[in-house]
């Protein structure tokens, strides 16, 4: 078990105590807040979106397949993973819930644009021209998508594990936008990471990623550039990557993670 | 008249059984903090909050802030944890009253037939036949693990740690008799079988 599961269950029960409090009041309509100290009080660390950005405008929970039907006459499909749909790997059902941050008190993010993209298993991002280590995938559009999220904050998406390129720790870029009619009002982008332990099990040992050459040379969160950026401002001199990692379960076909993102 | 034998014997049962009573613990309670929505329940969305025994214990009780979107019967099971979300049945909790449809409300599920192990995650399951919808709180403070499954529990496709389900859960604990009392015990027991031989 993680550090950070263990963690998450000792707040369970040393919540015990703290939270006992009449429940006649609760129900006879008091609904009072109770004042604690705040948790999600840490904006997320804001990290570069890197050169595959593309503003597919996909709103779709699972996003590994291919709905691409144009006429691209740079589509080639006899690169390996481009035609796959869905995409082969292994599966992630990820879970971002978003809050804005005011007056230093956390509340649900409703109605926000949450677009998540990253590379496939064979370490290529869709509908990119050939170059920066990218193979030629324009025409398809797997591994991207956006969600709304609900008024709790929250968003589901169903991926596959990033595989790995040369240069970066595996990673999914989520960006976080807001509307105002056609006025962008909020616009901020962030990486997630994974425990490396993981990765490399999920790479060893599940289709295509075994399939690969190269995971000896992986780069790992210990070495990536984005990964140990430490951001201007920031409360810890932690790497900013150590504060993006998922809250990640392993199973035998699946995986979960979530995220909590926070924006100012 | 009282021989003083009967009085020793007597007043170790009393003390005994008082000392051997059950006793409640509870195990969480988030029930004071703010409800800012809910989350429906269904025979196949499935919706489910963690928790953390203290003792092993096989008796449980669990109240959730519900009210009742579609009627039918509502469901809560507990189910063991893996890292972040249920793993497997553990049994079913009996509900002592029903959602409202009117308005929301803790309703109380218990069971006396559990075996629950001391210190372990455990799951309260929620689901329905009709569609109950859980509370749920946007307290930042709360980051309690919940988890939603779209398939009745086959696969847990949503979790997360932030803004709780509303819900208290409490165990009931057979107590185990102090040493003292047992010595009183022992004491009774001389004392009776004394009271036989004369």
């Amino acid at each position: 078990m993680s550090e950070k599961s263990i963690s998450s269950i000792d707040k369970l029960q040393s919540r015990r105590a703290a939270l006992r409090v009449g429940v006649g009041s609760l129900i006879a309509g008091g609904l009072a807040r109770v004042t604690r100290g705040a948790v999600l009080t840490t904006v997320t660390p804001v990290e570069t979106q890197g050169p595959f950005w593309v503003d597919t405008r996909l709103n779709r929970s699972d996003v590994r397949t291919n709905t691409d039907t144009s006429t691209n006459s740079n589509r080639n499909s006899s690169i390996t993973g481009n035609s796959d749909s869905p995409q082969l790997g292994f599966p992630i059902y990820l879970t971002v819930t978003v809050s804005k941050l005011a007056n230093g008190v956390s509340t649900p993010l409703s109605g926000a644009y949450v677009d998540i993209w990253h590379a496939n298993a064979y370490g290529n991002y869709s509908d990119e021209a050939a170059g920066q280590g990218n193979a030629n995938t324009q025409g398809y559009n797997w591994l991207r998508g956006y969600q709304l999220t609900s008024s709790r904050g929250v968003v589901n998406f169903v991926t596959n594990w990033p595989g790995f390129y040369t240069g970066r720790t595996p990673h999914i870029h989520c960006r976080v936008r807001t509307f105002s009619g056609t006025t962008t009002t909020l616009n901020t982008t962030t990486q997630f990471f994974f425990d490396d332990t993981v990765s490399d099990y999920v790479f060893k040992n599940y289709a295509p990623y075994n399939t690969r050459t190269g995971l000896s040379s992986r780069t790992y969160n210990s070495t990536d550039g984005v990964y140990n950026t430490v951001s201007s401002g920031s409360t810890t001199s932690a790497p900013d990557g150590s504060r993006l990692l998922l809250r990640l379960q392993r199973g035998a076909t699946y995986a979960t993670a979530s995220f909590n993102v926070v924006v100012a | 008249m009282f021989n003083s034998k009967y009085v020793v014997l007597m007043a170790s049962c009393v003390i005994l059984a008082v000392s051997s009573a059950s006793s409640a613990a509870v195990l969480y309670d988030n029930t004071s903090t703010t409800v800012d929505g809910a989350d429906n329940a269904t025979s196949t969305t499935y919706i489910a909050s963690a928790f953390t025994t203290g003792s092993a214990t096989s008796a449980l009780t669990a109240s959730l802030l519900l009210e009742q979107a579609t009627t039918g019967i509502d469901t809560v099971s507990v189910y063991s944890s893996s890292t972040y979300t249920p793993d497997s049945l553990i049994g079913v909790l009996t509900a002592s009253s029903t959602a409202s449809a009117t308005s929301v409300g803790l309703v109380t599920f218990s069971s006396t037939s559990l075996s629950l192990s001391a210190n372990t995650t455990y799951w309260l399951v929620l689901s329905s036949t009709g569609s109950v919808a859980w509370s749920y709180s946007s307290d930042p403070t709360l980051t309690d693990a919940w988890a939603m499954s779209t398939n009745s529990g086959v696969v847990w496709s949503s979790t997360g740690d932030s803004y709780p389900y509303v819900f208290s859960v409490s165990d009931t604990v057979a107590a185990v008799p102090e040493p003292a009392t047992l010595s009183l015990l022992g004491l009774s027991g001389v004392a009776l079988l004394r009271r036989k031989r004369i």
